[in-house]
């Protein structure tokens, strides 16, 4: 009898249990959906304006450093030789040097004659070689271009005045670089 | 035992460098020229600016003056005939530019060559002549050019009006 009643109980609560309203369940899971996107490339590039049919008259008053009465007090702008250009896509934030090396400009090797350069930008101050300047490019696709300007220096133009006729050349580097 | 699986999902454009260092060298090539035939120049020499007329020694009439400018000739492939050059000077005596003053303060120039103490007085009006031989080569002069003020100058300017004097100097160069 006694068995019978407690064999009775438990298929009253197994009875109950089934019939009885689930217990809602809450557990938080988490997955990481992750994205890239890369560094993409940069395009760095210089292109003289001035070549063998369109060279700088060096003794202009342009070029000459110690100003005349058309460019007073040492304010000679230079002529403008050409530029660099820097073009990049999904670039990072990055402070970029540019360095300026050159020899003299020569008459088929002989006859140096001393210049400097400038860049185009607010500021900025005339390069001897090995002389650099900066970039700060942000963040995305930056785009920079500047021109570049020429002027004899003080002992350039004085060579200049006794040097023979002719055209005269110089090969300038540029080289832009991550610092 | 329950797996439990994790999606990982990568999306890439390209592959990245974080961190790389970058370096590029472009170069361009610088021409110039210098003409040939004749070229004369005058130009002011560098740092020159205002002088003090009253306490600059040099420009007492017996001092070397100050130096103020030159004038530069070279000739490329001269011609054959008429090598021969006259470099004139023409100039007034210092003055207000503004006219508000009727001061006038005389002055004369003094020319010498670079390398050489020997000076030589050029009035306004004075010539110089330069002979270039016919040689095909380049042929260059250089002349320096200093002011000092004349005894009436000096005079002057013990009693002129305060104010900013000029006067202005040109110097022409013709063949013969």
């Amino acid at each position: 009898m006694k068995k019978s009643l407690v064999i009775l109980v438990l298929l009253v609560f197994a009875v109950a249990i089934g019939f009885a309203d689930p217990v809602p369940v809450s557990k938080d899971r988490n997955i990481y959906f992750y994205g890239k996107i890369g560094v993409g490339e940069i395009l760095f590039g210089a292109e003289a304006l001035t070549s063998s049919t369109s060279a700088v008259l060096l003794l202009s008053d342009e070029m000459n450093p110690n100003g005349t009465d058309t460019y007073p007090s040492d304010t000679a702008p230079g002529v403008k030789i050409g530029k660099w250009t820097f073009d990049g896509v999904n670039q990072e934030a990055a402070s970029y040097t540019i360095t300026y090396t050159f020899g003299n400009l020569e008459l088929d090797g002989e006859n140096p004659l001393g210049f400097q350069l400038k860049e185009d930008v607010v500021g900025a101050s005339w390069l001897d070689s090995s002389d650099t300047t900066t970039y700060s490019a942000p963040s995305g696709n930056p785009e920079e271009s500047r021109d570049i300007y020429a002027r004899l220096t003080v002992a350039g133009r004085e060579a200049a005045e006794g040097s023979p006729a002719g055209l005269y050349t110089v090969n300038i580097g540029i080289n832009l670089s991550t610092n | 035992m329950k797996k439990i699986s994790t999606l990982l999902l990568l999306l890439c454009i390209t592959v990245t460098l974080f961190g790389s260092p970058y370096s590029k060298s472009e170069n361009i090539i610088f021409t110039g020229y210098i003409e040939g035939d004749i070229y004369f120049y005058v130009e002011r020499l560098p740092g020159v600016s205002s002088f003090n007329l009253l306490t600059t020694e040099a420009l007492l009439p017996d001092k070397s003056g100050v130096d103020i400018g030159k004038w530069t000739l070279r000739v490329d492939n001269p011609p054959i005939t008429s090598p021969t050059f006259i470099v004139s000077y023409s100039y007034g005596p210092l003055v207000d530019p503004t006219e508000s003053v009727a001061d006038s303060i005389e002055f004369t120039l003094l020319e010498r060559k670079a390398d050489s103490d020997r000076v030589a007085q050029r009035k306004s009006g004075d010539t110089v002549t330069i002979n270039i031989s016919s040689e095909d080569t380049l042929h260059y002069e250089e002349r320096l050019f200093a002011a000092r003020l004349t005894e009436e100058g000096y005079k002057a300017a013990q009693r002129a009006a305060a104010t900013d004097y000029e006067s202005n100097i040109t110097i022409t160069l013709n063949t013969n």
